[in-house]
C-alpha cells in the first residue's frame, strides 16, 4: 500500500509519493532568483536552468507501509518492551499540533522515519524480521540515515551541512541528537559541550590548561564559537574567518587602528591557541620568545633571554612581569598618534 | 550593564511567551542551596563564581511547560537558572510554538579573576584617571630612587567580569520563509594590568604596570530572512556590531624623578602621560548564502558577505605634557578608517555514486583598508621632543587579499573500509609586509575502518607546503618612513630573520584515532595525533615547532545506573628558534655569529580524570535503611603543566638556566542526591580543589625588582579550598 497523504516538507513530499524529479516551473524560479541575488549568477552562467531537478530517493517508492502506525509498531516497541521506542511520541517529534511533525494527522508515525515498513511485521526463512527500511545505527548507512532527518530539517541543518567536516567525516544525524528521548541533550547549552568532547579528545584536554576559554564551567561553549553543522569559516565557524569569530566577543580587538600590528589583524591564531596553552592569555608561546620570532632589532628585541635576566644575576624587563607589554601595551593596535610602537 | 536591562528583557520575553504559548501547568524543579567555601580562593572564582570564604545561597531552577503533544496545541516555554547567587550565574528562557516560532533569551556572567593582592602606589586604580597619593618622593629616575614607594603602596584586585544578555527571535511565516533576528549586548567591566612606558633616553625606557580600566560595551544586531524552495534555499542577513568604550584613555602621572635627558617637566611631579585605550568601533555586514541543487544528486553552495568596519574616535594630543612645544599639529582631527571586507566561499558537494563523496571549495577573503596615511610627528613616552617631519611615522593600512582552493574525495569500498584523499591551494597577498605573496599547497589522505564490528579505526595524514615570494626585511621600515629618510640599506629588524607566518613552511601532521568496543558496556578510545612545523635552515627566528598529543578514554556501564569513565591524556609542545643579539651603535655585532642564541621551549601536559555515577543505590546505616534511593557522584581530575625555556648562547653572550614554570590543579567532587520521596531530595556536594603555579616572571620579585620598571609585586596563585553545598530540592 502506497500511503496516500503527502509529508509536510516539500522534498519529502514528493520523495513519499515517488518523485524522483521535482519539476520547477521556470518563471517561479527566476522570481525567487532576482529576490535572491545570488542565483542570477548561477543563471547567467548556465549552471543552474528551469530543468529538473533530481533529488535521491530516501525510501523505495514500491514498499508498503504499515496501515496503522504507530498502533501496530507500539504492540513490540511500546513502554516495557525489549525496545521501547513508545518515548518519540512525547518528544518533540510527537507534537501532533506540529503539522511537520511525523505524528501529526495525515503524517506516517513512525514510518514518517523509518520508511514503509510493512516487510517488517513478517518473518524471514531464519526466522527474524525483516529490518524496516532504516534503521538508525550502523545496519544502514549513514548516508541513508541522514537523508531521512535533512527531508524535513533542511532549514535546521542549514546550508553548510553538506560538504562539511562532519558531514564529509560521516558524523550522523543521530550520532549528536537524541530523537527518540523527550529531549535531546544536544539541544541543550550544556550537552552541546559535553556531546562535543566525546569525540574531540584533544581539545577536551587542551581545555584544562592553565589558560583556557571557560568551558569547563560551562560559561562558555563549543557553539559559541562553532556550528556542528558548518559554516563558511574554517573549523565550521560560523563567521567567514577567524578573526570575524573572535570579533563577536572580543570587538574591541577589532579597530581600525591608527597603528595596525599586521599579524593581529591578519589572523588571530598567530599568536593565540583558543582551546588552551600553558602561557597567559592563551598564546601560542612564551613571551617575549614569541615576539622574537618577529621582532629581532637592535638592543632589547634581539637580547638572548634567559636566567641572567633574573635575580640574582640580573634583572631583564623583557622577562619580567609583561615582559614585552610592560611597555609595548597595546598589542592589538594603537589609536595614539605617537603610538606607533604600540606603547601608546 | 544596566541593571534594568536583564528584568526588563525577562518580562518581554516572558510575555511574548505566554503570549505564544499555550501550555499545560509548568513542571520543573527548584533547588535552593547553601555553600560554604572554607578557604578565600582569587582565582576558584572564575569557575566556582564563589572566591571569598564564608556562606553563599545557590539557586537552580528549571521549568518546562508544554501542552500534552497528543493535545493538538504546539505551544512551550522553558526557564532554566543555574547558579544565580553566585558570580558565574546563567538564565535562558526560551518560548514558541513547534514548527512555527521560538524566542530565546540567555543571559550569562563570565568573571575572570586575574590575581589579587597586587600593590600599586597609584591611586583610583581602575579608572581613568591615575595619581601619585601625597607625599610621593622620586629621588631619581629609577625604583630605587622611589624612597617612599613600601609605605605608599596599596593592594588592588585584577578582575573582569563579562556580561551577556542575547535575545533571539525566529518565525517561520510559512512552509519556505522564514525570519529571524538576534540582539546581544555584551559589557565587559574590571580592573586589568597594563603597561605604561614614559621617558625614554637612548633605548632605555622607564615603565610601570597600571591598575586600568575595563569597561567595554558591543552591541550587535543580525537580521535575516531565508527561503527554502523545492531544491533550492537562500538567505539574505544584515549583523551590525557597535562596539563602545566608556573608558578610553587612560592619565597617569610618571612616578620616576626627572632624567637629565627627558624633555624638561616630564619627570614626577609634572610628567604626565596618556594612554590611547581602544577605541569605539563600527562594523556592518551584509551576507547572502544559498544552495540550490544541480542535476547528478550534486549541490552547490554559496556564502558570500560584503562588510564595512569603521573607526573614528577622535585623537589624543601628541602628548598630554604642556612643556613639550608641539610645532607641528596633528594632520588631522580623527583616524576616519575604514576596512572594506569582502568574503565569499563557495562549495560543491556530489554523490555521483553510493560509495563517492566529492567536494570542490573555492574561497576568496579580501581586507580592503581605505584608512588615509599621514606621517605623524609623535612625542615618545610623552617625554621628548616632537619628531622632526623627516623622523615622521606613516601608518600602514595593512590590506590582505587570500583565495582557496580545496578538493575532497571520499570512496567507500565494501567491508566498511573508506578512503579519503584531498588538495588544497591558499595564496594570500599582503601589502606593506616583507612578502607579497604566499602560496601554500596541502595534500591529504585519510582512510577509516569500520569492518570489524567492535573496532573503528581512522588515519589521517595532511601535508603543507608554504612558499614566500621574496622577503624583503626592511619594506615596513622603508615604507613607515618618510620617502627618502631611510636608505634601502638600512634595516630594523635583522636581514637574516623570517617571520614564522610570513616564511617558507613544511607543515606535517597526522592522527590515529581508534576506538574499541569489547562489550555492550565497554568502550575504549584512543587518539594519536602529531603535528610538525619546519621552517628554512640558516635563518633566524622560528626553526621548528613540533607537538605530539596522546589520549585514552574508557567507559563502563555495566547497568543503566552505574557508569564509570575516565581518561589520561598527554600533550608535548616543542618550539625551536635562533636569534642574534646586536646592538644598533655597534655596527659589526649584527654579522657576528658568536652573538647568535638559541632557544628550545618545552611545554608538557598530563591531564586525567574519572567519574563514576552510580543511581538509585538503597544506603543502609547501622542497620537502618531508610526508604529514600541515594544517587552517588564522584569525580577526581588532575593537570598538570610544565614549562622549559632553555637559551644557549655563542661564546660572546652568557646565558644561564630558567627556572622551570608549572602549574598543578586537583580537583575531587563528591556529589550525593538522597531522594526524600518522589518530588524531593536532598543534596550534598563537596568539592576540594588544590591549585599551584609558579612562575619566574611574577614571583619573588618586589615592585622595585626592576630599576626602571614599577611592577606591581603579583605571585603565581595558589590555592587550597573547600566547597561544600548543601541543597533541597523540589520538583513540580
Amino acid at each position: 500500500m502506497r500511503y496516500p497523504k503527502c509529508y509536510v516538507c516539500p522534498d519529502a513530499r514528493a520523495l513519499a509519493n515517488g518523485e524522483r524529479e521535482l519539476a520547477v516551473s521556470g518563471s517561479r524560479v527566476l522570481c525567487r532568483l532576482l529576490a535572491a541575488g545570488f542565483l542570477m549568477l548561477l543563471c547567467a552562467t548556465g549552471l543552474f536552468a528551469p530543468v529538473a531537478l533530481a533529488s535521491p530517493a530516501v525510501f523505495d517508492a514500491d514498499a508498503d507501509y504499515v496501515a496503522d502506525d504507530p498502533k501496530v509498531c507500539l504492540m513490540c516497541h511500546g513502554a516495557g518492551s525489549g525496545m521501547p521506542a513508545d518515548d518519540v511520541m512525547h518528544g518533540v517529534h510527537g507534537v501532533v499540533g506540529n503539522d511537520a511533525s511525523p505524528f501529526a494527522e495525515g503524517q506516517l508515525g513512525c514510518q514518517a522515519c523509518h520508511g514503509p515498513s510493512a516487510d517488517h511485521l513478517g518473518r524471514q526463512d531464519d526466522g527474524s524480521r525483516p529490518l524496516p527500511a532504516v534503521v538508525f545505527d550502523d545496519r544502514h548507512s549513514v548516508e541513508k540515515r541522514d537523508a531521512v532527518c535533512l527531508s524535513c530539517h533542511t532549514r535546521e541543518a542549514g546550508t553548510h551541512w553538506e560538504g562539511s567536516l562532519h558531514e564529509f567525516g560521516q558524523v550522523s544525524c543521530t550520532g549528536c541528537h537524541n530523537v527518540h528521548g523527550e529531549a535531546d541533550s544536544a539541544s541543550t547549552a550544556a550537552g552541546r559541550t559535553d556531546q562535543c568532547l566525546t569525540c574531540h579528545r584533544q581539545q577536551r584536554a587542551e581545555m584544562q590548561q592553565a589558560s583556557s576559554h571557560p568551558l569547563r564551567s560551562g560559561q562558555m561553549h563549543c557553539t559559541d564559537c562553532h556550528n556542528p553543522h558548518g559554516g563558511p569559516g574554517p573549523f565550521m565557524m560560523p563567521e567567514h574567518t577567524l578573526n570575524d569569530q573572535c570579533y563577536q566577543c572580543h570587538a574591541e580587538k577589532r579597530g581600525p587602528f591608527l597603528w595596525e600590528h599586521a599579524p593581529v589583524a591578519e589572523d588571530c591564531s598567530h599568536c593565540h591557541r583558543p582551546h588552551g596553552s600553558n602561557h597567559r592569555d592563551l598564546l601560542q608561546a612564551r613571551t617575549p620568545w614569541l615576539c622574537q620570532e618577529c621582532h629581532m632589532a637592535p638592543f632589547h628585541p634581539s637580547s638572548a633571554e634567559s636566567g641572567m635576566g633574573l635575580p640574582p644575576n640580573g634583572a631583564s624587563s623583557n622577562l619580567m612581569a609583561k615582559d614585552c607589554s610592560n611597555c609595548h601595551t597595546q598589542v592589538h593596535g594603537s589609536n595614539h598618534p605617537s603610538g606607533s610602537g604600540l606603547t601608546r | 550593564m544596566n541593571r534594568f536591562c536583564l528584568p526588563a528583557s525577562i518580562a518581554l520575553a516572558a510575555a511574548v511567551a505566554a503570549s505564544v504559548a499555550r501550555a499545560d501547568t509548568p513542571t520543573g524543579e527548584v533547588e535552593i542551596g547553601l555553600g560554604h567555601l572554607s578557604d578565600g580562593a582569587y582565582r576558584y572564582g572564575n569557575e566556582a563564581g564563589v572566591n571569598e570564604a564564608g556562606l553563599a545561597a545557590v539557586l537552580d531552577l528549571e521549568l518546562n511547560a508544554s501542552a500534552d503533544p497528543a493535545s493538538g496545541e504546539t505551544g512551550y516555554w522553558t526557564l532554566e537558572a543555574k547558579r544565580l547567587g553566585l558570580e558565574t550565574g546563567r538564565v535562558e528562557l526560551e518560548a514558541g510554538e513547534q514548527g512555527r516560532q521560538r524566542l530565546r533569551l540567555e543571559y550569562r556572567e563570565i568573571p575572570g579573576y586575574r590575581f589579587d593582592e597586587a600593590v600599586t602606589p597609584l591611586r583610583g586604580a581602575g579608572t581613568s584617571t591615575l595619581s601619585l597619593p601625597p607625599g610621593w618622593e622620586a629621588a631619581d629616575a629609577s625604583t630605587t630612587g622611589m624612597t617612599r614607594l613600601e609605605e605608599h603602596l596599596e593592594e588592588v584586585n585584577l578582575w573582569q567580569r563579562r556580561r551577556s544578555l542575547g535575545l533571539e527571535y525566529q518565525r517561520h511565516l510559512d512552509r519556505q520563509w522564514t525570519v529571524s533576528a538576534d540582539f546581544r549586548r555584551q559589557t565587559l567591566e574590571g580592573t586589568r594590568v597594563l603597561g605604561g612606558a614614559t621617558g625614554a633616553h637612548g633605548g632605555n625606557v622607564r615603565a610601570l604596570l597600571l591598575p586600568a580600566p575595563l569597561d567595554y560595551d558591543t552591541q550587535t544586531a543580525a537580521l535575516a530572512i531565508a527561503y527554502t524552495g523545492s531544491g533550492y534555499y537562500w538567505s539574505l542577513g544584515y549583523q551590525g556590531s557597535f562596539f563602545n568604550n566608556r573608558a578610553g584613555t587612560l592619565l597617569w602621572p610618571t612616578p620616576f624623578g626627572q632624567h637629565p635627558q627627558w624633555a624638561p617637566g616630564t619627570g614626577y611631579p609634572e610628567g604626565q602621560n596618556q594612554l590611547a585605550l581602544e577605541p569605539d568601533n563600527q562594523a556592518h555586514q551584509l551576507r547572502a548564502n544559498g544552495r540550490v541543487n544541480l542535476p547528478g544528486r550534486t549541490r552547490l553552495h554559496l556564502d558570500a558577505a560584503l562588510g564595512r568596519q569603521t573607526q573614528d574616535e577622535a585623537f589624543l594630543p601628541y602628548t598630554v605634557n604642556p612643556r613639550i612645544d608641539i610645532e607641528a599639529p596633528l594632520p588631522r582631527d580623527s583616524l576616519n578608517a575604514r576596512v572594506d571586507t569582502t568574503r565569499l566561499k563557495a562549495r560543491l558537494t556530489s554523490r555521483p555514486t553510493a560509495r563517492l563523496n566529492l567536494v570542490a571549495r573555492l574561497g576568496y577573503r579580501d581586507r580592503d583598508n581605505q584608512t588615509p596615511i599621514e606621517a605623524y610627528q609623535r612625542v615618545r613616552s610623552d617625554a621628548s621632543a616632537q619628531q622632526a617631519y623627516v623622523d615622521a611615522r606613516l601608518n600602514r593600512p595593512y590590506s590582505l587579499t587570500e583565495r582557496e582552493a580545496s578538493a575532497d574525495a571520499a570512496y567507500r569500498l565494501a567491508r566498511g573500509l573508506r578512503l579519503e584523499a584531498g588538495y588544497e591551494f591558499t595564496q594570500t597577498d599582503r601589502d606593506y609586509s616583507e612578502v607579497a605573496r604566499t602560496d601554500e599547497h596541502g595534500l591529504k589522505l585519510g582512510a577509516r575502518s569500520t569492518r570489524w564490528n567492535s573496532v573503528a579505526l581512522s588515519l589521517d595524514y595532511r601535508r603543507l607546503r608554504r612558499e614566500a615570494s621574496d622577503y624583503v626585511g626592511n619594506r615596513p621600515l622603508v615604507e613607515t618612513h618618510v620617502p627618502g629618510s631611510v636608505g634601502e640599506e638600512d634595516f630594523e629588524n635583522h636581514p637574516l630573520l623570517r617571520k614564522y607566518y610570513l616564511t617558507d613552511r613544511d607543515r606535517d601532521q597526522w592522527r590515529l584515532r581508534m576506538d574499541w568496543y569489547p562489550s555492550s558496556s565497554v568502550s575504549v578510545g584512543s587518539t594519536l595525533a602529531h603535528n610538525r612545523d619546519d621552517y628554512p635552515a640558516g635563518y633566524l627566528g622560528l626553526t621548528q615547532a613540533e607537538m605530539l598529543s596522546a589520549t585514552l578514554d574508557i567507559t563502563y556501564a555495566p547497568t543503566e545506573d552505574v557508569r564509570l569513565s575516565g581518561f589520561v591524556n598527554r600533550d608535548r609542545y616543542r618550539r625551536s628558534q635562533s636569534g642574534r643579539s646586536f646592538r644598533g651603535s655597534v655596527s659589526e655585532d649584527a654579522w657576528d655569529p658568536e652573538r647568535n642564541w638559541q632557544t628550545r621551549a618545552r611545554d608538557r601536559f598530563t591531564v586525567g580524570g574519572l567519574t563514576v555515577d552510580w543511581e538509585g543505590l538503597e544506603p543502609r546505616l547501622l542497620g537502618w535503611q531508610p526508604q529514600g534511593d541515594l544517587d552517588l557522584s564522584l569525580s577526581l581530575s588532575q593537570s598538570r603543566s610544565t614549562g622549559e625555556v632553555v637559551t644557549e648562547t655563542g661564546p660572546a653572550l652568557a646565558a644561564a638556566p630558567l627556572p622551570e614554570l608549572t602549574t598543578r590543579l586537583d580537583r575531587v567532587s563528591v556529589q550525593a542526591r538522597y531522594h526524600l520521596s518522589e518530588r524531593s531530595s536532598l543534596r550534598l556536594e563537596v568539592e576540594r580543589e588544590r591549585y599551584r603555579s609558579e612562575d619566574f616572571a611574577l614571583d619573588s620579585l618586589a615592585p622595585d625588582a626592576h630599576p626602571n620598571v614599577l611592577l606591581m609585586g603579583r605571585t603565581s596563585p595558589a590555592y587550597r579550598t573547600t566547597w561544600v553545598v548543601l541543597g533541597y530540592r523540589l520538583s513540580f
